[in-house]
């Protein structure tokens, strides 16, 4: 009986192994297409995990704006190129270094966003892909979603911002906005309580409606967890063929804290 | 023979000149300013406003907002006690207002005597800093202006600032 119970224990940790999802980090938390940064990625459980070597395998742009080129020390896939060598900071962990408008030969303006995986020099095994990981923005885009500050703790005031006229879809288009609904998560992507839903009110004269919520007010993680990221989006009714009123929501954006002090 | 005029021109300056070197009547200096005591006493907020510093340092439209009626802020109140010009304990009452400051009460010192500019607040093994945006002086007297900084926690860049102005009740 023991001998069963202890296996079923081996079977689920092995398991929540399995299913764990790699998540990497970067050093700055925040950086710019001109910043240098350091990511560091774990891979275990993946086909990567007790290789001696790993090579980092990159392209620009997977979340398809703007020119995708790889980046310029990838050599080929048979043979990765000795600049895209990682470095090993622990066991199945590997960090490399790289700026962004250095490695992809574009200008800052190009460059919004990062794909990744680790491979061998050979290509005979590697990880899923990591993407896409954004660029800080060095020129203001204006976006449908977007929250004040651009940048935010779990402990900040935060601003939700819908602009109606740059809706992509005829419902957000001509949506008549009414809430928007945020949902939390954690370090383990477990969502945190229930989902917030948040009063909105029309900046006057515009097409911009807005709301505001406290993250660790309003979300608390479970003992020993911390609050990750959060998805929003806003909520409205639009009038069906019918003429009678039908919910309607703008698409979800998600944003990941960033640690301050 | 008759003075010139030139002598009786330079006599009557000297004279003009002996009768206006007076002492000057200047009011007393008064006391040194000790920007320290103006700390004292209980302060409430009036108005709160955020800042996104990385947006007003790429110079990006959406660099800040008023948030004073957008939580009830007005209901914090910040008491400073001082024995002297020495700082001694605080306390906090948030009311409804979030929690600017999460400590209820304790300590207080500062980073200079003379001129404080960063006030530590510490409660048992807690401790928060907040900075003053201005002495509470002169004609602004009843008003007392607090700077909360935020910065990445990884590369120390300023990302948040928020401005606290408070008024002495």
């Amino acid at each position: 009986m023991i001998k069963t119970f202890a296996a079923l224990i081996i079977l689920m940790l092995s398991f929540s192994m399995g299913v764990r999802a790699q998540t990497p980090s970067f050093s700055p938390a925040t950086f710019t297409a001109q910043d240098q940064v350091t990511l560091t990625i774990d891979v275990t459980s993946t086909p990567m995990a007790g290789v001696s070597q790993a090579y980092i395998w990159i392209w620009a742009n997977p979340g398809g704006v703007g020119p995708t080129p790889n980046g310029t020390v990838n050599g080929q896939w048979s043979a990765s190129d000795p600049s895209a060598k990682m470095t090993s900071v622990g066991t199945n962990k590997w960090s490399f270094t790289f700026t962004g408008t250095t490695l992809f030969g574009l200008a800052p303006a190009d460059l919004h966003d990062f794909g990744f995986l680790l491979k061998t020099v050979d290509g005979s095994k590697q990880t899923p892909d990591f993407k896409p990981f954004k660029f800080d923005p060095l020129v203001f885009t204006p976006t449908k979603l977007r929250i004040f500050p651009a940048k935010v703790d779990t402990n900040d005031v935060v601003m939700l911002n819908f602009d109606r006229s740059l809706g992509a879809t005829v419902d957000e288009q001509r949506m008549t906005p009414v809430s928007a609904t945020v949902t939390a998560f954690d370090e383990t992507g477990t969502q945190v309580g229930s989902s917030l839903t948040v009063t909105i009110t029309q900046n006057t004269g515009t097409t911009i409606w807005k709301g505001f919520f406290i993250p660790n007010v309003s979300f608390k993680p479970a003992t020993g967890h911390v609050l990750q990221k959060f998805h929003y989006k806003f909520n409205g009714t639009v009038l069906d063929t019918g003429g009678n009123p039908a919910q309607v929501s703008t698409d979800e954006a998600e944003v990941f804290f960033v640690s301050m002090k | 023979m008759k003075p010139s005029i030139n002598y009786l021109f330079i006599t009557g300056l000297i004279v003009l000149l002996a009768a206006g070197c007076k002492p000057e009547n200047y009011k007393p200096l008064g006391k040194a300013t000790t920007p320290i005591t103006s700390l004292a006493g209980t302060w409430k907020i009036t108005s709160v406003t955020q800042k996104d510093e990385d947006a007003a340092n790429k110079g990006f439209p959406y660099q800040q907002t008023d948030l004073t009626s957008v939580f009830p802020y007005t209901d914090f109140t910040l008491t400073l006690n001082m024995n002297g010009a020495m700082p001694t304990t605080f306390t906090t009452s948030p009311g409804s207002s979030p929690r600017i400051i999460s400590l209820a009460g304790g300590n207080w010192s500062v980073d200079d005597p003379a001129y404080p500019k960063v006030l530590t607040l510490t409660s048992g093994t807690d401790t928060a800093k907040v900075t003053l945006g201005a002495y509470p002086l002169g004609a602004s007297a009843s008003t007392l202006k607090i700077a909360l900084a935020k910065h990445d926690a990884t590369s120390g860049k300023l990302l948040i600032s928020y401005s606290y102005v408070f008024s002495k009740q």
